[in-house]
């Protein structure tokens, strides 16, 4: 049944996906040409800046719609109307969100991978040698404390954990009826504040436990800030498999479809 | 598969919201191979107790089985539900919605869909964003008429269609629905629907007041469903 449901969330989305990454390829090859032209003049020098610009706006638009989809999708096949259809096929209520997440989660990873490669192709051919940029990567590698993967590892839990959280929104807000949109608003808000509320005690106990100067040196070591961010990423995994269970348990036991 | 004994049966079901009962100790058994109606003015809780059989919501006090088995995967591979208002996703084609049908219940039959829909005079390729409400009402009626279920919940199938269509909505679903399986119509049109029915339960604030067989309704009060239904509910 979960392929099925995969399936069916694969159709029901790359149509949008690739709209945005057709957007995505067609900017890209765009700036990229512009930023590769050895014309020196003025206006055109402003006429590539404006270009530049909006690339870039492109690849954080093209991010965010990603991830405002997965959102929507959400929203609409699970507490709206679509819901009647969704939550009486012959699925787990398990296996509905978990489709409906790994399908969000790959669709994130690509964007992501998509818009790595296509500011490596805008910005890197003709402008950076790949000796300085590895020697740029080593040099930020050291000042930040964090290897490039586990820097890029970190940002993926992030990334999917957020999917999670907004899950857990809808599905807090799907509770209070006509005003579903506004309480998961209100309701992100507040699980993130709550979640910062628990990082923060979390942390000064740990700076009280083990002694202020002792977490510095660990922090500012490469070796002590990636066990700090193994740390992290379990800690979101944590998070994600209790937010993923209080989803399901919500949208099985207090489903408000109006 | 499980074939003897009712379809459904509720024993002291009952669903609260704060302090209100959509549904109040309703103990209800419905028989294989029958047409009931669900009647009952608007807010008399003949949608609450649908969803309640289909697992869109979940008791407050007792329970409701289907074929012997709580609401879940299994029950809904048996159960072919008509929700009352529209749940198709507007940037599918009918032949898609047809397929994704296909996919998720073994029993549903696509040549008699393309067969409905082609009677109906609606064009499988086209998109419902592009259809009017009640093309999509048509559409969604075939859908659940195309399945070979075991128990069909059809929620005011007729409330948004023109007088006209009624009575092919009600010949498409009498002549459509699987041999032996039970059809559950929750309606307030009852003199439109009171022809094809064989039982009707009558519900009021939560509570069933009344359920037999239309014939015998008939007999003992000497008017029809309808008639009746009017006193009964009279404001």
């Amino acid at each position: 049944m979960l392929g099925k449901l995969l399936k069916h969330e694969w159709i029901a989305t790359i149509r949008r996906y690739a709209l945005f990454y057709l957007v995505l390829g067609a900017m890209t090859l765009f700036a990229a040409v512009i930023h590769a032209l050895p014309v020196n003049n003025f206006f055109f020098s402003m006429g590539e800046g404006a270009v530049l610009v909006l690339y870039v706006v492109t690849v954080i638009g093209v991010c965010f719609c990603s991830t405002g989809m997965a959102v929507v999708r959400f929203y609409k096949n699970m507490v709206s109307d679509e819901g009647y259809l969704t939550f009486t096929l012959p699925a787990k209520v398990e296996e509905l969100v978990l489709a409906k997440f790994v399908m969000a989660a790959l669709w994130q990873v690509v964007t992501i991978v998509l818009s790595i490669v296509s500011l490596f192709l805008v910005f890197v051919p003709g402008h950076i040698e790949l000796k300085e940029l590895a020697t740029l990567i080593s040099q930020l590698t050291e000042q930040s404390g964090m290897k490039i993967s586990v820097f890029v590892a970190l940002l993926m839990f992030s990334l999917l954990h957020q999917i999670l959280l907004y899950y857990l929104s809808i599905a807090v807000g799907q509770l209070f009826g006509t005003y579903k949109i506004l309480a998961s608003v209100i309701a992100y808000c507040a699980i993130s504040f709550i979640l910062e509320i628990v990082l923060v005690v979390i942390f000064v106990g740990v700076f009280f436990i083990v002694g202020f100067d002792e977490v510095d040196v660990f922090m500012n070591s490469v070796s002590g800030m990636t066990k700090f961010s193994f740390i992290s990423m379990g800690w979101t995994l944590v998070l994600g498999i209790v937010e993923y269970f209080i989803v399901c348990n919500l949208l099985k036991k207090k489903l408000n479809l109006a | 598969m499980y074939k003897e004994g009712y379809v459904m049966e509720c024993k002291g079901l009952s669903k609260k919201y704060k302090s209100f009962f959509a549904l109040y100790q309703v103990d209800l058994k419905l028989e294989r191979g029958k047409i009931i109606g669900l009647v009952g003015p608007n807010g008399s809780g003949k949608t609450t107790l649908i969803k309640l059989i289909n697992g869109l919501l979940v008791p407050t006090e007792g329970e409701v089985l289907i074929n012997g088995t709580a609401p879940g995967p299994e029950t809904k591979a048996r159960v072919s539900y008509l929700p009352d208002n529209n749940y198709l996703s507007n940037w599918m084609t009918v032949t898609q919605m047809i397929d994704f049908y296909g996919d998720f219940y073994s029993d549903f039959n696509k040549e008699k869909a393309y067969d409905m829909l082609a009677s109906l005079g609606l064009d499988p390729k086209q998109k419902f964003k592009t259809m009017s409400k009640g093309m999509k009402e048509k559409v969604q009626l075939v859908l659940v008429m195309s399945r070979d279920a075991d128990l069909y919940c059809l929620d005011e199938p007729i409330a948004g269609v023109d007088p006209a269509a009624r009575d092919y909505i009600l010949r498409t679903i009498i002549s459509n629905y699987a041999e032996g399986a039970t059809v559950l119509i929750s309606t307030h049109l009852i003199a439109d629907v009171e022809k094809i029915l064989d039982e009707v339960v009558f519900i009021r604030d939560g509570e069933i007041v009344r359920h037999a067989a239309v014939e015998e309704l008939r007999e003992q009060y000497d008017r029809s469903v309808d008639a009746l239904f009017r006193e009964e509910y009279k404001c």
